[in-house]
C-alpha cells in the first residue's frame, strides 16, 4: 500500500521550552518535524533544504534569523523549501518588513498565539504551497 | 538598592513559553481535567496574559486590541 509522504517541517528556535513543544503538537498533528537550536544550525538545515515549511526565530545565537534568510538568496538551498513563517516575540515592523521582502509567507508573535492557533497558521501557509 | 534593567524581548519570549505550556494543558487536555484543576490553570493563563499585555504596553509595542483581548477567565475554557 501507498503510504502518504508526511509534510516536513523544521523549527529553528532557540528557546529549549519552547522548541520541545512546538516538535511535540507537530508531531501529534501528523507532521515530520526536524529542529535547530541556533542560526548556524539553521541555516545549514535549510541549506540542504526539502521542508514543506520552515519556522524561523528571529533572534537567534550564532546567526538571526534575517541573516539566514539574507544568507539563503545569495546561498539557495540544494533542495527546494516551502514556505517560511518568522517567528517573534514583538510587533517589530522593520525585521517583519525586511522578512517579507526576502520571501517569508507570514509572521507570528510568539506571545499572541496559543499551540491551537500556531497549527491553524501552519496549515494555511502549508496549503498555500499548493495553491 | 541595585537597577535592574528587564530585556523585554526576553521576558516575553518566557512569557510566550508559560502561555504555549499553559494552553496545551488546557486546550487539549482539557476535558480531563477536574473543574477546580481547570480554573487554577485559567488564573495562571490570565495572569500570565495580563503581564504579556503589560510588558508590551512598557516596550511600547502594545495595540488596543492587545489590552482588549487580554482574557478575563470567562473567555477561557
Amino acid at each position: 500500500m501507498d503510504q502518504v509522504k508526511k509534510q516536513r517541517i523544521l523549527v529553528v528556535e532557540d528557546e529549549t521550552f519552547l522548541r520541545d513543544l512546538y516538535i511535540d503538537i507537530l508531531k501529534e498533528e501528523g507532521y515530520e518535524v526536524d529542529a535547530a537550536a541556533d542560526g548556524d544550525e539553521g541555516f545549514n538545515k535549510i541549506h540542504d533544504g526539502g521542508y514543506d515549511l520552515v519556522l524561523l526565530d528571529i533572534v537567534l545565537p550564532k546567526r538571526d534569523g534575517i541573516q539566514i534568510l539574507r544568507d539563503i538568496k545569495t546561498n539557495p538551498p540544494v533542495k527546494k523549501n516551502g514556505g517560511v513563517l518568522m517567528l517573534t516575540n514583538l510587533g517589530q515592523e522593520a525585521v517583519v518588513s525586511e522578512g517579507v521582502a526576502l520571501g517569508v509567507r507570514g509572521h507570528i508573535i510568539k506571545s499572541d498565539y496559543t499551540p491551537d492557533q500556531l497549527i491553524v497558521e501552519i496549515k494555511r501557509v502549508l496549503a498555500s504551497n499548493n495553491g | 538598592m541595585a537597577d535592574i534593567t528587564i530585556n523585554s524581548h526576553d521576558v516575553l519570549g518566557k512569557l510566550s513559553i508559560i502561555k504555549n505550556y499553559l494552553a496545551v494543558v488546557l486546550e487539549i487536555e482539557g476535558a480531563s481535567l477536574s473543574p477546580k484543576q481547570r480554573n487554577y490553570l485559567n488564573s495562571a493563563m490570565v495572569a500570565n496574559e495580563s503581564l504579556i499585555t503589560y510588558i508590551k504596553q512598557q516596550s511600547g509595542n502594545a495595540t488596543s486590541e492587545d489590552v482588549a483581548a487580554a482574557p478575563t477567565p470567562a473567555k477561557l475554557r
